[in-house]
């Protein structure tokens, strides 16, 4: 039950993602990677704000989003906190989603490289056994 | 219900000849922090100026808070706040002085605000007894942004703000524009180059093109749509940087 | 005709065309017929050599005074740190023309002029000096303006010459002799006002200077006591509320009427003291000095007042500020009444200037009279 400082978080202006999504994005796999337990208190909408030096509203948006998905609740007197999810719920398939964003990006890049896929698996195995 | 802060109805303004708003209609809601975004010699700048009733307009209308610009009373006045593009202007004064200078000439000064700043944002001690003229361009901007900000303005009127700026100095001023400006609801309006600045502070964008707005909203929703917003068979933009390159193309 | 030529004749017309745009043109063509007129007109009065000499004396006049006023600060400017290090020749084939220009005018005058009478010599040595003296000043050293105020008097001094000097500069070797003289200084002088690059280049460019830029005057850094002067005047006007002098205040520097009151007061005082002083001195002539410089003293005050009108009619030149203090909710709402409040103010301020000027420069000429110096 620990609260988070707003440097938890970091945005790239100018990318294809807009800010608040990226917030989002960055949240969910937290959550669903462990770094936020349930029940840590994310830091306030004017904290994160001023560290990102982003309009408030864009992270009350996403904080908003995330309140609306179930990843986070809004507790009195706390603020957002993670929301109790049982483990099983963000089962294997919803993380799995979660990373398909950046396979994507993956696959785009490698099609533009004209590599064959058995090469690309095998250099993605290589690496997922490296940084185990 | 009160008036909003910008209204601008069919504004048309010529140099000589040429036209340079040309039927432009605009109107900006209380609290909203809108960029205006155009090609240089767009005519962002005389916007601004027009807006504020420091040029005469040849056709249509403009409201500041419900008020003719060119007959503001002395309490709207108090509630707008300018940073002009030229930041060397009272260049014979120095810093204090100038100062203290517009102090009398506003009803409101947060004093507290503008120490704290002349602090934080590097204008110390020994630059403090030299002319305005002598300070670098940095240094001025953020003097002339001290300046606007000091009688707490409720509407904010930035032309290039940080253009002189070092990225240490726009963080600074993209902070205490999140801590003391928006915190407080105010009306900002800026024009800027510096696109990922607008696209951290900016909830909405305005792009000027061929003397009207051609597209306005919400820059999130601009760019989930971009697609119908440029012509057919154009690359659709990913990011604020080509929506701007199409639009105002 | 010859590549070399052609780059000075470029250069001259670039930098009488920094100074003013139709600079170059005026001159060629006023220089030629003013001239013509002068040696017509001699010839009519008196013989022809009077007419060549006339006519000799007009050319280089004209072109020595589009020297100073147009060439040479054009000049500077064009030979900015960057120009001058990194374009190559340029500042060697400036130095070359503008000494090339001096002597030549020079050396006409002094053969013109050689063997006149004194009276004529005169004003011709003045020339040459003021010619320097103001390039001098154009470096930006207080020694130019120091020489060509000292030698001003001289003008109207002929008649304080012994008789000694008078038959010396009535000798036909004395003009040039005098020129042959000047070369070395005036070489001199031309270096120090084309420097290369370094940093007494850049100190010498942050020397606002009257002498080259139109706009030093207007943006001149004023000393000490004038800062202390001009804030104390902002202060009090700030605590009286006068919004017409606040208005005066940001419209430029050195606009309120104080400083040009302080500084005419100043120049009729310090008139007063030397008139005392030469009395006091008992000096047998200090009547005559008195008489003959009292009405040259007496044009100061005017002069500065003139000065004054000058920075105050360019107010329209630079408006920059005047947007912000139109935004001011103390300042007057609409156009018409902000323009009549700054109008207003301006013409109270500048005709109490005037009334001072006025008043300094009668007292001066007063004092100076026949009827007092006669006593």
């Amino acid at each position: 039950m620990s609260s988070h400082s707003p440097q938890l978080f970091s945005i790239v202006p100018g990318s294809t993602e807009p800010i608040y999504r990226q917030l989002v994005d960055q949240v969910r796999r937290m959550a669903a990677g462990g770094q936020l337990a349930p029940g840590d208190a994310l830091p306030s909408v004017r904290e994160t704000a001023l560290q990102l030096a982003v309009n408030p509203m864009t992270v009350s948006k996403a904080y908003g989003l995330l309140e609306l998905e179930g990843v986070l609740e809004r507790r009195r007197g706390v603020g957002m906190v993670v929301a109790d999810r049982p483990r099983s719920v963000s089962d294997a398939g919803e993380r799995l989603a979660l990373l398909r964003p950046t396979l994507e990006r993956a696959a785009r890049e490698a099609r533009e490289l004209e590599l064959d896929p058995d090469a690309i698996l095998t250099l993605f195995t290589q690496i997922l056994k490296e940084s185990a | 219900m009160t008036a909003s802060p910008i209204l601008m109805r069919g504004v048309a303004k010529r140099f000589g000849s040429k036209p340079v708003l040309d039927g432009l209609d605009w109107e900006v809601g209380p609290g909203q922090v809108i960029g205006l975004l155009g090609r240089n010699g767009a005519g962002k700048s005389t916007l601004m100026e027009c807006l504020l009733g420091l040029r005469e307009i040849d056709g249509g209308s403009i409201a500041l808070f419900g008020e003719s610009p060119d007959a503001l009373s002395d309490a709207t006045r108090a509630r707008i706040g300018y940073v002009p593009q030229k930041s060397d202007l009272f260049d014979w004064m120095t810093p204090l002085p100038m100062l203290d200078y517009f102090k009398a000439l506003y009803p409101r000064w947060n004093d507290a605000k503008v120490e704290g700043l002349l602090g934080r944002w590097g204008i110390d001690l020994a630059m403090r007894n030299q002319p305005i003229r002598r300070l670098s361009g940095g240094e001025q901007q953020r003097l002339s942004i001290i300046r606007a900000l000091a009688h707490d303005p409720e509407l904010l009127v930035l032309d290039e703000p940080v253009s002189a700026l070092d990225p240490a100095g726009r963080r600074d001023f993209l902070t205490e524009l999140i801590d003391g400006v928006i915190e407080r609801g105010t009306t900002v309006v800026f024009s800027t180059h510096i696109l990922t600045d607008l696209e951290r502070v900016a909830l909405d964008v305005a792009f000027l093109k061929d003397g009207r707005i051609v597209l306005e909203g919400d820059l999130d929703d601009l760019l989930d749509g971009a697609a119908g917003h440029v012509p057919p068979g154009a690359r659709v933009p990913s990011n604020l940087e080509d929506l701007f390159i199409e639009v105002t193309r | 005709m010859s590549p070399r030529l052609a780059l000075y004749g470029l250069l001259w017309r670039a930098a009488l065309a920094q100074t003013h745009p139709y600079a170059h043109r005026g001159v060629l063509w006023l220089t030629p017929v003013l001239s013509l007129v002068a040696a017509a007109l001699a010839w009519k009065m008196y013989d022809l050599a009077t007419a060549a000499r006339w006519g000799a004396n007009a050319l280089c006049s004209m072109v020595l005074l589009s020297w100073t006023w147009g060439f040479l600060p054009g000049a500077f400017k064009l030979n900015s740190p960057a120009n001058a290090q990194l374009t190559p020749g340029m500042r060697g084939r400036l130095l070359e023309l503008a000494i090339m220009v001096w002597v030549l005018c020079v050396a006409g005058l002094a053969l013109a002029n050689a063997g006149s009478a004194s009276d004529v010599v005169l004003p011709v040595v003045w020339g040459m000096l003021a010619s320097l003296g103001m390039a001098l000043a154009a470096t930006g050293s207080g020694a130019g303006s120091v020489v060509v105020l000292a030698i001003w008097p001289l003008m109207g001094l002929p008649s304080f010459m012994p008789d000694w000097a008078h038959a010396m500069m009535a000798d036909p070797a004395f003009l040039p002799l005098l020129a042959a003289l000047l070369v070395a200084p005036s070489l001199a002088t031309i270096r120090t006002i084309f420097p290369r690059a370094g940093d007494r280049h850049w100190r010498q460019l942050e020397k606002r200077n009257v002498w080259r830029d139109k706009d030093a005057f207007r943006n001149r850094e004023d000393g000490r006591f004038m800062r202390w002067w001009q804030a104390r005047s902002l202060r009090r006007a700030s605590g009286r509320r006068d919004l017409g002098i606040m208005l005066l205040h940001g419209s430029g520097p050195g606009l309120q009427v104080g400083g040009i009151v302080l500084g005419i007061a100043g120049v009729g005082l310090l008139g007063l003291l030397l008139v005392g002083l030469m009395y006091l001195g008992g000096y047998p002539q200090a009547a005559k000095l008195a008489l003959k410089l009292g009405w040259i003293w007496s044009l100061l005050p005017l002069i500065l007042f003139q000065m004054h009108a000058l920075l105050l009619a360019s107010l329209a030149e630079a408006p920059a500020g005047q947007a912000l203090l139109r935004l001011a909710p103390a300042m007057p709402a609409t156009a018409p009444h902000f323009n009549r409040l700054l109008a207003s103010t301006v013409l109270r301020s500048s005709m109490v200037a005037w009334a001072v000027a006025a008043a300094t420069a009668l007292a001066c000429s007063a004092l100076t009279a026949p009827a007092w110096t006669s006593c």
